[in-house]
């Protein structure tokens, strides 16, 4: 990862600069996590100097942020395959990464060392928005609008110059709803529902509906490069999970309606797409496992033991088909119909699906992505996993998974104790807090924590190093097989 | 004072049974799709995707059983009924589209 030799395209290098941010930020994310969790189990842990609100908050907004770095870094990567052109205004968009790195900085130093202000306009234009989430302050909202638009202008500009497959078809429409989706959060009303009701446009219209079929979108282009898969076969796949994923995504927003003051129809349309919201994380397993067995069975009729080309990347796209149906899906399903959610609803339920999905659903697919990018930057033809890519995979899956089950645990004692037995008051919150089975998953969490911590410390040092080792084997199994004939 | 939120009494032991049928919906659905999938790649006969039949049964049951413990109301109960028949057909439409696709690009040379 740590050069772009063998990168024809300048918009490649530009990807592989966002990939390098994403790392850095994803493993701030992890810190921030990690301290938060020590909070939990005890709160005086930096009380006063680094407070939960402050390290939950960048915990939360490094995980979006590294994951819109990775995202628009997978996008300039596969510009120039898909499109077969450099990227049109290149140089605009290498300077509106540096830009947008510099005010990441600023922003998170900010939400460091200064952390809170004056109850004024003052503290949302220049410290946090407050917006839950979505916390940067107002110039840096404005200044990600800037940056987002050209980004936008380069790949629309590729996009109606080059070849228009079908995959950056869909990736061209999707993204200009993503980014237009980013305005509805940056104005405030005086009514906390109808406030809560633009803000919910956000955070539900990207994370289910235009942020999973991005995934959708990296999963196609992945297959075809990867095993090979036939484009026309994967696109008309894609093309059904747009489909549904709109079809189910974007009325599931019912879900974040149920008790924010909205009207009660919300609770049927909102029960009624959010059931179906799965249906298409199981299309998207069915689709990734058949197309791999497929690849791998023309291979043996021809003779040839292996249909991938990067074995790293393709365990991560299958850790995606597996993560995101039971993180976003089992996860997601068990706690949205009203009924059940009103007992759930801000427990630790929501954290356990919160990690497992943003993990299972993005995380996964964006280092693929990652490991697909430093196969290009060496020039490997052929990537295997390393000692290093298998402690990765294996800790941090396990680590996660871990987190899960034991916010899981700690979410139902919270619906038995402070929900259905105390009724939900300010008393029973507290109370719920300080039994033994919620601490105990609380010490769980923190140690599985740690492991996908180590987990992640394996990620990065592999990324780094994974393409100079995979390269120099590459050659040298070259010059004996030179040497042989 | 009228009670602003409808709160549904749910008894405190009745929750594990809720969450452990709502998972069990879904392992039911891919249970079914797996079934038809692996029929369609070859790799079990075709006989059976009659256990997929029965994977589908079982979802239905299970997805009915998850209403009636919710006290769902009986629109969203005859909505779910009726996604689960649409859910029935799904992965033969799936199979139904990539069979008419790799016959139309069979002989496309232009895979990649």
């Amino acid at each position: 990862m740590l050069i772009n030799g063998e990168l024809k395209y300048e918009s490649q290098k530009l990807g592989m600069n966002y990939f390098r941010v994403a790392l850095v930020l994803f493993g701030a994310q992890l810190l921030m996590g990690l301290i938060a969790a020590i909070q939990f189990l005890y709160p005086g842990f930096l009380f006063e100097i680094f407070d939960f609100s402050v390290s939950r908050m960048v915990h939360i907004n490094a995980l979006v942020v590294w994951m819109l770095y990775a995202m628009i870094g997978s996008v300039y990567y596969m510009i120039p395959d898909e499109t077969g052109e450099e990227t049109v205004g290149i140089g605009l968009g290498k300077l509106a990464f540096w830009i947008l790195t510099a005010a990441v900085a600023v922003v998170v130093l900010v939400y460091i060392f200064i952390q809170v202000g004056p109850g004024n306009e003052s503290t949302i234009w220049f410290i946090n928005e407050g917006r839950e989430y979505l916390e940067a302050p107002r110039w840096a909202d404005i200044g990600i609008v800037a940056v987002v638009l050209v980004f936008y202008y380069n790949v629309f500009a590729t996009y109606m110059k080059g070849r228009r497959t079908g995959i950056m078809t869909v990736m061209v429409a999707n993204l200009f709803a993503l980014a237009g989706l980013y305005l509805t959060g940056m104005f405030f009303t005086d009514n906390i529902s109808v406030d809560q009701y633009w803000w919910w446009w956000v955070i539900h219209l990207w994370v289910e509906a235009t942020w999973e079929v991005f995934v959708g979108t990296l999963a196609a282009y992945a297959l075809v490069k990867i095993i090979g898969a036939k484009r026309e076969i994967v696109e008309m796949w894609l093309w059904i999970e747009v489909l549904m994923l709109f079809g189910s995504g974007i009325l599931g927003l019912g879900h974040h309606y149920f008790w924010i003051g909205t009207p009660e129809y919300w609770w049927e349309i909102g029960a009624l797409f959010s059931s179906l919201e799965p249906v298409p994380l199981v299309a998207m397993f069915v689709h990734v496992l058949y197309d791999w067995g497929k690849e791998q069975g023309h291979c043996e009729s021809k003779g040839s033991a292996h249909a991938l080309n990067n074995s790293p990347a393709m365990a991560w796209v299958t850790a995606n088909a597996f993560g995101n149906f039971l993180g976003a899906g089992i996860w997601g399903f068990f706690h949205t119909l009203p009924q059940v959610n009103i007992y759930t609803h801000g427990t630790q339920f929501t954290a356990a699906h919160g990690h497992l999905a943003f993990f299972g659903a993005y995380a996964t697919i964006l280092i693929a992505m990652m490991y697909i990018g430093v196969q290009g930057s060496y020039g490997i033809k052929k990537m295997t996993m390393t000692f290093k890519t298998k402690m990765a995979l294996t800790l941090i899956i396990f680590g996660v998974l871990g987190m899960g089950v034991a916010l899981t645990i700690a979410g139902y004692e919270q619906v038995l104790v402070e929900r259905a037995d105390l009724g939900g008051g300010w008393d029973a919150y507290f109370i719920a807090q300080d039994l033994p089975w919620y601490i105990q998953a609380q010490g769980w969490r923190l140690a599985m924590g740690v492991v996908t911590f180590v987990g992640f410390i394996y990620l990065a040092w592999d990324l780094l190093t994974i393409g100079a080792v995979e390269s120099a084997q590459e050659e040298s199994e070259g010059a004996a097989a030179a040497a042989a004939a | 004072m009228e009670s602003a939120i409808y709160m549904p009494q749910i008894a405190a032991d009745q929750f594990l049974g809720i969450f452990i049928v709502a998972t069990m919906v879904l392992i039911f659905g891919v249970g079914y799709a797996a079934s038809i999938t692996l029929s369609k790649m070859g790799f079990i006969a075709k006989k059976w995707q009659l256990f997929g039949y029965a994977f589908w049964i079982l979802q239905v049951y299970t997805l009915y059983d998850l209403g009636m413990r919710i006290h769902s109301s009986p629109f969203t109960t005859k909505v779910l009924a009726v996604a689960m028949l649409a859910y029935l057909f799904a992965p033969h439409l799936y199979f139904y589209l990539i069979d008419e696709a790799e016959k139309r690009y069979e002989t496309s040379e232009d895979g990649q």
